[in-house]
């Protein structure tokens, strides 16, 4: 009764654009809204995916890593085998005799060296006449055990001589 | 009008019951897989998207006590394919055949086959090779890890080593005695996996890393046990005998150096086991059992002096022949030695004299000595199938007094190699038993854990030691032949000779010739036992005393152990150095060629070993002809000798080439 009262003695027409004019602007916001959060959405499932699908990529890329890695350990311990092949007696014996031309000996030889003689003390009253260099015993190549096949030993024997001769200060005390 | 609504309406009604019930239908087996059959389901796609892997643990090295490696593991690829997937076999063989090196007919003729399981295409595939198969991405066609055991070092020690099954698990030897060591814990992979089988990598993931092997440092040196079987090979040739053993032991420690035996087998064939000869694969120096014959005389003089009964210069008479119960015992060459001493009845090895000593220790207080010896027992050295040995003693019924008398000379006594190795190594080691050991360390990454000499107990006392050390240092010195010595060296030695018993006494005319000692005889670094099994020539002191002569020259250099009288050794070294090499050969010949002891049988004249020539790359020095003497004055100057000899190295010959230094440290 009220609204045919009111429509009676008012104009319809801005009545209605009146009441009309709220529901128009409520309906274009929930839309927007609507459509707001729906291009959020998809942009966070974007990005989850684009994050999920790099994770797996790069899991991926770790595991075929990790067969390149096995790969190369297999290869290392292929390597060890073949390297302990190479430092084993055969394999040294073999190069020795047919290489090196070497051949297994026959005799072991015993050498005796001379003792190490102290050199002697020089008096206080001789220091100044002393030579300083102790004087070695002569061998007697006839009787000695020592090896002497007359040239290497030879020489070391005068080198070591010469060396004590020139190193008085080093013996006298 | 009203009637077409009403038709409408009932359409419609028609329709959302139609639809109403598809959708209850739905729900409804909706219900019913998702929870009436939650379950089921959820294990299916568990099956399907989950899976676990056995991570197989590397298995241990074996390397010897200066860190070479004797047996390793490496891991090769495999290639197989699956007849299922292969479509076009002519492409796959094709393709396959210039990495392999195989032509494509081989690979093609594997891959025509009826069956659906995968065929093996070949195994043991460089990486190179593996890594180009894989790349070539054949449909079918896939790639196996399986592991190899290596053995760097060719097959030495073949019998202690063993080898391991197609499973990788010991089978022989110590791969299968320390086969929970070497052989480590598997592991476990539990992850996720896609539709084509592969892990997914952000997928749920666990692991239980496995325990890999540990490695196992053995006390076996494998310079030594080369040379070692190398002079038992020859030894067989030259002797023509039918087998043999050869250990070396450091007493103090009961750490053996090398153990080598005759007839082995080849570690590095293709396929190891051979089920016709099983007999091959036992370590027959601690598995077989033989006759010791007169190396025991050792043992029962030990007991003798330890009792105070006997002492190295105490006499009996020795006529000859010894009644036991009715039955005589006569010496090995038939004959009688008069009044002789204890040292001599060793000398001589002379039955009667211990049988004589074994009469005065009586049958308990011998087998007492013979128990702590270590006879009639395993040593638990720790290899497989070990033998206590067997004789009888008076707990049981069949023993008589005969017995007493005969196992006092090794006969009627079976030990094995290593328990006699063992009891002469006591001797050895002041009187101390000490359990023999082949680990020396275990190593787990960089841990190291040390395996302790043990010393199981006293024998006989310092002194008792003393004395028989002294007494087979004349054994050694002073009998006929003279073939163990070694010129400027004390070595403490016995030899013995054992019948072959058959089933109707000691008739087979086939003998153990055994030598044992050890050197240097007042510090010992080493023991040694030699035994030759059936030598044409019979006699240990023939037969086997010069392998052991020729074995303890090359320890002695090796092991850098200087002479104890250096002016002996260079005056030998002198001499044999100016002899001409036709007498040098004849002088390395072995005695018997020249003078074959007195013996009831007939002893062939063995071959001469082959002499190794002198190479001209090798300077040998050139020695005076005069007998070598020490240029030092006596007395104060001495000492200082011996100091020098011990301090400087001596000077080697040859060119040291097999001596190359250890990457691998073994140090903690």
């Amino acid at each position: 009764m009220a609204l045919a009262h009111l429509s009676s003695s008012s104009t319809a027409l801005p009545r209605r654009d009146i009441l009309a004019r709220p529901k128009g602007n409520s309906n274009t916001g929930v839309i927007a809204w609507l459509l707001l959060a729906s291009v959020l959405a998809g942009i966070a499932s974007l990005f989850y995916l684009t994050q999920t699908s790099e994770v797996a990529t790069t899991g991926y890329s770790i595991q075929e890593l990790a067969q390149e890695e096995a790969s190369w350990k297999l290869r290392n311990d292929q390597l060890s085998l073949d390297v302990a092949r190479a430092r084993s007696l055969a394999t040294v014996e073999t190069e020795a005799t047919t290489r090196l031309l070497m051949t297994r000996p026959r005799d072991v030889a015993y050498l005796q060296p001379k003792p190490v003689l102290q050199p002697e003390r020089p008096s206080p009253a001789s220091r100044g006449a002393s030579s300083g260099a102790p004087a070695l015993e002569k061998s007697d190549d006839a009787s000695s055990g020592v090896v002497n096949s007359g040239g290497v030993l030879d020489t070391t024997r005068s080198l070591l001589a010469s060396l004590l001769a020139t190193r008085p200060r080093q013996v006298e005390r | 009008m009203v009637g077409e609504i009403r038709d409408q309406r009932w359409r419609l009604m028609t329709l959302c019951v139609v639809f109403a019930a598809c959708a209850v239908l739905l729900l409804y087996r909706s219900y019913s897989y998702q929870v009436v059959q939650y379950q089921r389901f959820s294990e299916l796609a568990s099956q399907e998207h989950q899976f676990q892997q056995e991570i197989v643990p590397k298995r241990g090295d074996i390397l010897d006590r200066t860190g070479y490696p004797l047996a390793i593991s490496v891991m090769y690829q495999s290639v197989y394919a699956d007849p299922v997937s292969v479509k076009d076999p002519n492409a796959v063989a094709a393709a396959l055949s210039k990495p392999l090196g195989d032509p494509p007919e081989t690979i093609l003729a594997k891959l025509q086959t009826s069956s659906k399981m995968p065929i093996l295409l070949k195994s043991k595939l460089p990486a190179d090779v593996s890594t180009k198969i894989a790349g070539l991405n054949v449909p079918g066609v896939y790639l196996q890890q399986e592991p190899f055991r290596g053995y760097p070092e060719g097959s030495i020690a073949a019998q202690l080593l063993g080898f391991v099954g197609k499973d990788f698990k010991g089978l022989a030897g110590l791969e299968l005695s320390l086969d929970r060591d070497l052989g480590g814990e598997p592991g476990l992979l539990a992850a996720e996996r896609d539709t084509v089988g592969g892990e997914i990598a952000i997928g749920r993931r666990e692991v239980v890393p496995p325990r890999e092997g540990s490695d196992a440092i053995l006390t076996i040196d494998r310079y030594i046990q080369r040379m070692v079987e190398r002079e038992l090979a020859d030894a067989l040739k030259t002797y023509k005998a039918k087998g043999g053993a050869i250990i070396i032991m450091e007493p103090k420690t009961g750490a053996i150096l090398a153990m080598a035996t005759e007839p082995t087998y080849d570690l590095t064939a293709k396929d190891v086991f051979d089920p016709n000869h099983q007999e091959l694969y036992r370590p027959s120096a601690v598995t077989d059992m033989y006759e010791p014959g007169s190396v025991m005389k050792l043992i029962t003089m030990s007991g003798g002096i330890e009792e105070k009964l006997v002492t190295p210069e105490s006499t009996f008479m020795d006529t000859g022949v010894a009644v036991i119960d009715g039955a005589k015992i006569r010496n090995w060459d038939l004959g009688a030695h008069g009044r002789e001493s204890m040292t001599q009845v060793l000398i001589n090895s002379c039955n009667i004299g211990a049988q004589y000593v074994s009469g005065l220790l009586g049958p308990e207080r011998f087998y007492r000595y013979v128990d702590a010896f270590g006879f009639g027992k395993v040593t638990g050295v720790g290899l497989p199938g070990e033998s206590p040995g067997q004789f009888r003693t008076p707990k049981d019924s069949d023993w008589t007094r005969v017995d007493l008398a005969t196992n006092a000379f090794g006969q009627g006594i079976a030990v094995t190699a290593l328990q006699m190795i063992t009891a002469i190594s006591a001797i050895a080691n002041d009187g101390v038993l000490t359990k023999p050991m082949l680990v020396k360390a275990y190593r787990q990454g960089d841990s190291l854990r040390d395996v302790a000499p043990v010393q199981v107990r006293r024998v006989v006392s310092s002194e008792t030691a003393k004395s028989l050390t002294d007494m087979m240092i004349h054994v050694v010195e002073d009998n006929s032949l003279k073939l163990s010595v070694v010129p400027g060296y004390k070595i403490a030695g016995k030899s013995g000779t054992a019948d072959l018993p058959t089933s109707t006494g000691y008739t087979s005319g086939v003998t153990y010739a055994s030598q044992v000692g050890f050197a240097p005889a007042d510090d010992p670094q080493f023991a040694m036992l030699v035994r030759i099994d059936g030598p044409a020539a019979v006699y240990g002191g023939v037969v086997a005393s010069p392998v052991f002569k020729k074995i303890a020259e090359q320890l002695f250099t090796y092991m850098r152990i200087p002479p104890s009288d250096p002016a002996k050794a260079v005056a030998a070294a002198a001499a044999a150095s100016t002899a001409t090499p036709v007498a040098a050969a004849a002088e390395a010949a072995p005695a018997v060629a020249t003078s074959p002891p007195v013996a009831p049988k007939a002893t062939p004249r063995p071959a001469v070993a082959a002499t190794p020539t002198v190479s001209a790359v090798v300077a040998t020095p050139t020695v005076p002809a005069a007998a070598a003497k020490p240029t030092v004055p006596a007395a104060a100057a001495k000492p200082t000798v011996a100091k020098a000899i011990r301090t400087a190295p001596l000077v080697m010959v040859t060119p040291t080439a097999a001596r190359a230094a250890p990457t691998t440290s073994v140090t903690r």
